[in-house]
């Protein structure tokens, strides 16, 4: 069965794609495969086309990201819905004969599953794309971001102009709470309680922000919803705007993200040139226009407070959470912020009801918002699966769907050890727990959170506490440095860890290491320092065994704390094939063609670079 | 290194002199200028009537800014936590002794790198990730890296 965008489910059924084409060659223009190089491919299609003479019938149309990213640069051909990957400009020509000349298919070029032999040729067929449901990212893949036709003739605007034309703002209000959406931004603040308290809070004029800062490294799907479909962060900021009585919003956006910016403004000013934008919109004499703010490069800037320090240009430093920014938002004026992926998922709950929305995902949320998680959650899935890649799934999946269904399982045939969810303020989540539905609170119980969306996959070479390690050391550069627990606290934390992984620990740093950690948690000033011994905590909880070894037997179970490993070569593996040897920067490998290679352990500096160059996995790290 | 000021005074016109456009202000002299030259967070002050502090304070608070010049080829190795698990801090390591450059923002005798550290560059499901004078290199490696940046050594001396 097909439960990808169509045919299981007819409330989310495509419409067909405006234009007399005969074909759509769907290219993805996401930053990832334009990295591989999508938009040669693309020129490389239009010279192969015209030169068969099928202009006239076949388009090919640049779209948001597609999501399956390690595959880039990837293409589908519609209608018949065929996937293509890893395509390079010399598939090109071959491609177009034979699939749009000839009407073959090329299955050299299709997605053959790991342990498969078969190649799989439609989308909706492949694992990856399988299981995922997609409401914020409806669109994904099936229209040209730049173009507001093609959202418009999917429907785009039609929330709008439902809620401009046939619902008060309160009755908006009531939809939102009814349907159960919490924020996707990592808190799980129910988003129709936040409208409602922003819609009665005093102050004129109110405003409407976007955080589309996403700090959380290794997660990247505001970036992807905004490239792909920029439009539905616009409808879905209007409509809040329509809600609680703004007329002014902001989007808030990473300046590591050039491409979603300039997606961004096109289609501000095109929404703008359709009055769909600016004054009288719909005639209804609503008026709400959008302006976009770069940020600089800084996580605690996703913090809603240091996010509106930074918009009026200020240090981005956060304040104390009981002045609710919903009252004393930017400039002290009523605010309400979202993530981008809560906006997305607005006008689609306003066009097919809360009802709808509220029977996907767990829990009841009829008599209270937080009894549930409802609708779905996109996740960043990374780290050491095979389909790497960006997945919407519903809430109340397990999480060995999402990692061995989705992801494919592990690569390199490696052992699960623990998936990362909630970015530097989550916590790991270890193989028991693999059938754990994903959702807020269960999430929360295990000691993580659902986070943005960051979801990293880890195998028996990750050691977890250089993971800790890891994410208290970017934590330390991200505090703003206001509050001691958090400004000492991490730095102290990051010492014992340091210790622990350079084998010169004490015994008792891991009980102290648990003291402070708890210490920090409860006595700083924002959520930054308040979740940022999660890491520390999460690991201890289920790794403790790990941060034993380290202590007590100065040994690194994965082979990754420099101080405690050694590098060999397995004799039996090593064929004397002189790549090591070649590649080595300190020219610490000794051997001839032929002859098993030898490591010196003085001269190596464990730079790891004979083990990305082994062919033969002959390379051993102790 | 160009600190003409007529640049300056143009960003200050675009953002029409409110300082609540600061931090755009200074991600535009960064753009340009590559760092955020001393003598112009000093005229950016004056011109905007900010304490010259507020500027210094912002140019060291966000990650965006630097100081100091960049390398022309400035180098960004992802240290996100996906680029983190597939190896992208050791290739900083790798790339920090191939330039032989001691710290972070240092730039090669030859003036052509600097290399520093970002925290994921958004795209995590091609890990792990650098780019090289804004050219993004996706499931790359110490060595691929390593033949890219002597490709462009050698494209320089050609010239
Ligand atoms: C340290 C820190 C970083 C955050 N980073 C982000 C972020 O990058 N993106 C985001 O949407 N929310 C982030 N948040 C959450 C925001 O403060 C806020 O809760 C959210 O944007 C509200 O939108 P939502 O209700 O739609 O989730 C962060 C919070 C903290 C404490
Ligand atoms: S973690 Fe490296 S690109 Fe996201």
């Amino acid at each position: 069965m097909s439960v990808n965008t169509d045919t299981a489910r007819p409330e989310e059924q495509i419409s067909p794609r405006v234009g007399g084409y005969r074909m759509h060659l769907m290219l993805c223009a996401g930053t990832a495969c334009v990295a591989s190089n999508s938009y040669r491919i693309k020129e490389a299609l239009e010279r192969e086309i015209k030169k068969h003479g099928l202009a006239n019938e076949i388009a090919v149309v640049m779209t948001g990201c597609n999501g399956f990213c390690a595959q880039g640069p990837v293409m589908v051909v519609q209608p018949d819905e065929i996937f293509y990957q890893h395509l390079t400009e010399k598939d090109i020509p071959h491609l177009v004969e034979e699939h749009m000349l000839k009407g073959r298919p090329v299955p050299a070029l299709m997605y053959t599953p790991p342990a498969g032999k078969a190649a799989i040729p439609k989308m909706s067929e492949i694992g990856f794309f399988k299981k995922q449901r997609l409401l914020a990212l409806r669109n994904r893949g099936l229209l040209d971001p730049e173009s507001i036709d093609e959202y418009i003739a999917r429907d785009g605007y039609r929330a709008l102009a439902k809620v401009l034309t046939e619902m008060t703002p309160e009755q908006v209000v009531q939809e939102m709470i009814a349907s159960g959406l919490r924020g996707r931004g990592g808190g799980g603040f129910p988003t129709g309680i936040k409208w409602k308290t922003c819609r009665e809070a005093p102050g004129e004029p109110k405003f409407v922000v976007c955080n589309a800062d996403e700090g959380d490294p290794g997660a990247y799907m505001d970036r992807s919803i905004i490239e792909g479909d920029p439009h539905s962060v616009l409808e879905g900021m209007a409509i809040a705007a329509y809600a609680i009585g703004s007329s002014r919003g902001y989007v808030y956006i990473r300046h590591e993200y050039p491409l979603a910016l300039q997606r961004l403004e096109k289609a501000i000013a095109d929404a703008r040139a359709f009055c769909l934008l600016g004054k009288n919109i719909f005639e209804r004499g609503f008026d709400f226009d959008v302006k976009i703010h770069r940020g600089a490069g800084a996580f605690v800037c996703g913090e809603s407070t240091a996010l509106m320090a930074s918009m009026e240009g200020r240090p981005g430093e956060p304040r104390a959470k009981y002045i609710h920014t919903v009252e004393h938002g930017l400039w002290d004026l009523p605010t309400n912020l979202n993530n981008v992926e809560t906006y997305a998922n607005v006008p689609p709950i306003i066009l097919r009801g809360a009802k709808w929305f509220a029977g996907i995902g767990t829990g009841d949320v009829s008599e209270n918002p937080w009894g549930g998680s409802k609708g779905t959650k996109v996740f960043s899935l990374v780290g050491k699966v095979h389909n790497t890649g960006l997945v919407e799934v519903p809430m109340g999946i397990t999480l060995r769907e999402i990692v061995f269904d989705i992801g494919g399982g592990m690569m390199k045939g490696r052992k699960f050890k623990a998936v990362q969810t909630g970015g530097p303020s989550g916590g790991v989540i270890p193989e028991e727990l693999l059938d754990l539905p994903v959702d807020f609170d269960q999430l929360t119980r295990v000691g993580s959170m659902m986070g943005s969306g960051g979801m990293i996959v880890m195998d028996d070479t990750d050691c977890m506490v250089d993971i800790a390690r890891y994410f208290i050391d970017f934590l330390i550069g991200e505090s703003c440095g206001k509050c001691l627990p958090c400004r000492e606290g991490l730095t102290q934390i990051n010492a014992i860890l340091n210790d622990i992984c350079n084998g010169t620990a004490l015994e008792g740093s891991i009980e102290l290491l648990e003291e402070l950690a708890n210490t920090v948690k409860e006595c700083s000033l924002c959520a930054l320092g308040g979740s940022a011994p999660n890491p520390v905590l999460s690991t201890l909880r289920y790794f403790r065994s790990e941060y034993e070894a380290h202590v007590k037997e100065k040994r690194c179970p994965a082979g990754v704390c420099k101080a405690l490993i050694t590098y060999s070569i397995d004799p039996a593996k090593c064929t004397g094939c002189l790549v090591c040897k070649r590649n080595c920067p300190q020219d610490a490998i000794a051997g001839d063609k032929k002859v098993v290679h030898t490591i010196d352990a003085d001269k190596c500096i464990k730079c790891g670079i004979c083990r990305d160059v082994c062919a033969f996995d002959a390379v051993i790290v102790r | 290194m160009l600190t003409d000021e007529a640049k300056l005074n143009e960003i200050i016109e675009h953002w029409k002199r409110d300082s609540s456009y600061l931090i755009e202000m200074l991600q535009d002299v960064q753009a340009h200028y590559r760092y955020i030259p001393h003598p112009l967070a000093r005229r950016l002050a004056e011109e905007l009537d900010v304490p010259v502090n507020r500027i210094f304070h912002i140019a060291t608070f966000y990650k965006g800014f630097t100081l100091e010049p960049r390398g022309k080829f400035p180098i960004a190795v992802c240290t996100g936590t996906a680029c983190h698990v597939k190896g992208g801090t050791r290739i900083l390591e790798n790339i920090l002794r191939d330039l032989g450059v001691e710290r972070e923002g240092q730039v090669s005798a030859d003036g052509l790198f600097s290399v520093e550290s970002v925290r994921c560059v958004g795209c995590c499901g091609l890990a792990p990730v650098v780019t090289v004078g804004g050219d993004v290199y996706g499931q790359t490696s110490s060595v691929k890296i390593s033949r890219i940046l002597e490709r462009v050594r050698k494209a320089e001396q050609a010239h």
